[in-house]
C-alpha cells in the first residue's frame, strides 16, 4: 500500500499510463475525500464569516463612493445602497453560519451563495480598481454547496468520484493561484523582478520592523529571497502534480511561505492560506471530531 | 483515467467547469487585469527601483500637535492598497480642491468618531492624544531612496512635495516649509530640518 492507502500497482508501462494513473489519483480516487471536503467546508464557512464581519462599514464605502464619483469616477449603472450592503452582510453571516454548522437545506445554501456573491459584487462596485482577491471563497462555497460536503460515508462510487473531483478543483485552484502570481511577475517585470530591489522596496514601505530591517541588508540576500519566492510560486503546481503522495509537505511549505511573508511584510493572505491545512495537511480522521463538535455547538444553539 | 469506464455527468461538469474557470483566471494573469469575479493574483508584479515616490500624511490636532509624517493607510478602514488607490483618484487624477477637502473632512471625521483597530491589511486608525481631536491634515508626495533612507523613519526622505493641505481651523498656518522632514541629498548627505 502506498501512503494514501492505495494498492501499490506495478510500474507504469508508459508515460501515458503514469499520467493517467496520477490524474485518476487526483480526480477520482482521493482517499478520505468526503472527510477532507467537510474539513474544507468548516474552513470555508469560518473564513467567509471572518471576512464578512471585517468588511468595511457601509457608511464609509458610501461616503467614499460619492467622493470618488465627484473626483471623476464614472457612475455605476446601479445605485449603491448602504442599507442593501449591510443587509447582505447580515444575511451572509447568518446563512454561512447555518451552513457551516451542517444545515444543508437548499434555501440556506442558495441564500449563502447569492448573498455573499452580491456582497462581493457591491464591494467591487465602489471603485473600478477594486478587484476582489477573495472570490475563491465564493468558488469554494459554491463547490461545497453543490456536492455533499457533510463528511458522511459515501453510499455509491459516484459520490466518491464527485467528492474527489470537488476536492481536486479546490486543490488545483490553490496551486494555480501560486502559478498565476509567479507568472504575473515574470510576464510583467521579467527576470529583473528577482534582482532584490522590488522586495527591498516593498519591505521598506509595507514591512514589519523585522521586514524593514531586512530591507537594509545586502541586495544579494534579497535577490536570493526574491528568486526563492518566484521559484516556490512557479513550482507549487508542478510539484503537486509530480509529487502527489507528498502533497502534505507542500501544504506545510505553503504555511511556512505565508508565515514568512506575514513576518516580513505584514500580509498574511489568511483567507487563502488557511486552506493549505484542510486541503493538503490535516488527516481526514480529524473530521469526525470536528463534526461532533459542530453538532454539539448546533445543539447548544438550538436549546438557547 | 481508465479505472472506471463511465463517469457521471456531475463529475464531467465539475472537471470542465474547473478547467474553464482556471483557464479564464490564467488568461487574466497573462493580460494583467482583474475582471471580477476572476482574479489574476498579480500582487507585487511591478518593479520597484532604488528610488520611488510614496505618500505621507501629516495630521494636526485641535491643540496644535503634529502627528506624522506617516504612511496614509490609517486614514480609512480599508486595505492599505485600496486607500492608496482612492488617494490617487482624489489627489492625483483629479485637480478638484473641493473634492480633496471633502475626502480630508470625511477621513478626519472617521478618525475622530469611528476609530478602528488593525485587521489584516487594514491598518489601525491614527489616534489623537487623549482630550484632542484631529483638525487638519496635509498630504505629501515624497521621494525616497531605499539605499539611503531609513525605512523605519517615515520623515527620512530625499524630498517632500505638498499635494494638499486641509486646514479649516488655520492650525498649520502659512509656513512655506514644514520642519519635520529629515532630508538626504542625492549623495547621501543628511539635512535635518528640525
Amino acid at each position: 500500500m502506498n501512503r494514501d492507502g492505495h494498492p501499490r500497482g506495478g510500474p507504469a508501462r508508459t508515460a501515458l499510463g503514469a499520467v493517467s494513473r496520477r490524474l485518476a489519483d487526483i480526480w477520482l480516487n482521493q482517499p478520505g475525500a468526503r472527510a477532507r471536503l467537510a474539513l474544507t467546508r468548516y474552513t470555508t464557512g469560518a473564513a467567509i464569516m471572518r471576512h464578512v464581519a471585517h468588511m468595511p462599514p457601509g457608511k464609509v464605502l458610501q461616503e467614499q463612493l460619492a467622493i470618488l464619483e465627484a473626483a471623476g469616477q464614472p457612475r455605476g449603472s446601479r445605485r449603491w445602497e448602504r442599507t442593501t450592503y449591510e443587509a447582505l452582510r447580515v444575511l451572509t453571516l447568518a446563512s454561512a453560519a447555518a451552513w457551516t454548522l451542517g444545515n444543508d437545506h437548499p434555501a440556506v445554501r442558495v441564500t449563502a451563495n447569492l448573498s455573499f456573491l452580491a456582497l462581493q459584487r457591491r464591494l467591487v462596485a465602489v471603485h473600478k480598481d477594486l478587484y476582489s482577491y477573495t472570490s475563491h471563497l465564493n468558488v469554494f462555497l459554491l463547490l461545497l454547496s453543490i456536492v455533499d460536503s457533510r463528511g458522511t460515508a459515501a453510499t455509491s462510487s459516484r459520490q466518491e468520484e464527485l467528492a474527489s473531483a470537488a476536492l481536486a478543483a479546490m486543490q488545483l485552484y490553490y496551486a494555480t493561484m501560486y502559478l498565476q502570481s509567479g507568472l504575473s511577475k515574470v510576464l510583467v517585470t521579467g527576470p529583473k523582478w528577482m534582482d532584490g530591489r522590488t522586495l527591498r522596496g516593498a519591505m521598506a514601505e509595507l514591512g514589519t520592523p523585522f521586514g524593514k530591517s531586512l530591507s537594509r541588508r545586502d541586495l544579494r540576500l534579497l535577490a536570493a529571497a526574491s528568486a526563492a519566492s518566484v521559484a516556490f510560486e512557479l513550482g507549487f503546481l508542478p510539484a503537486m502534480l509530480l509529487g502527489w503522495p507528498y502533497r502534505h509537505l507542500l501544504g506545510l511549505s505553503s504555511v511556512a511561505f505565508h508565515g514568512s511573508v506575514k513576518a516580513t511584510m505584514n500580509i498574511s493572505f489568511w483567507h487563502l492560506s488557511c486552506f493549505a491545512i484542510p486541503l493538503f495537511v490535516l488527516s481526514p480522521d480529524i473530521e469526525r471530531r470536528v463534526r461532533q463538535t459542530a453538532r454539539l455547538v448546533r445543539r447548544h444553539l438550538t436549546h438557547c | 483515467m481508465g479505472e472506471r469506464a463511465r463517469k457521471s455527468t456531475g463529475w464531467w461538469l465539475l472537471v470542465t467547469a474547473t478547467a474553464a474557470y482556471l483557464g479564464i483566471q490564467l488568461s487574466q494573469t497573462i493580460r494583467n487585469r482583474n475582471a471580477w469575479p476572476f482574479c489574476s493574483y498579480n500582487m507585487f508584479n511591478y518593479y520597484i527601483p532604488d528610488r520611488a515616490t510614496q505618500l505621507r500624511v501629516v495630521l494636526m490636532t485641535d491643540k496644535g500637535r503634529v502627528i506624522g509624517p506617516a504612511d496614509p493607510w490609517p486614514l480609512l478602514p480599508l486595505e492599505f492598497f485600496r486607500v492608496i488607490s482612492f488617494i490617487i483618484r482624489v489627489f492625483i487624477s483629479s485637480p478638484d480642491k473641493v473634492v480633496r477637502d471633502r475626502f480630508c473632512e470625511a477621513a478626519i471625521k472617521g478618525l475622530n468618531e469611528r476609530p478602528w483597530r488593525d485587521w489584516d491589511e487594514v491598518r489601525a486608525s491614527f489616534t489623537a492624544p487623549p482630550g484632542e481631536r484631529f483638525a487638519g491634515m496635509e498630504l505629501y508626495m515624497v521621494e525616497v531612496d531605499f539605499r539611503m533612507c531609513d525605512p523605519g523613519d517615515r520623515a527620512h526622505v530625499l524630498k517632500a512635495d505638498l499635494i494638499h493641505r486641509y486646514d479649516p481651523g488655520g492650525w498649520f498656518g502659512d509656513a512655506p516649509e514644514r520642519s519635520f522632514w529629515r532630508t538626504v541629498d542625492g549623495a547621501g548627505e543628511e539635512r535635518d530640518e528640525s
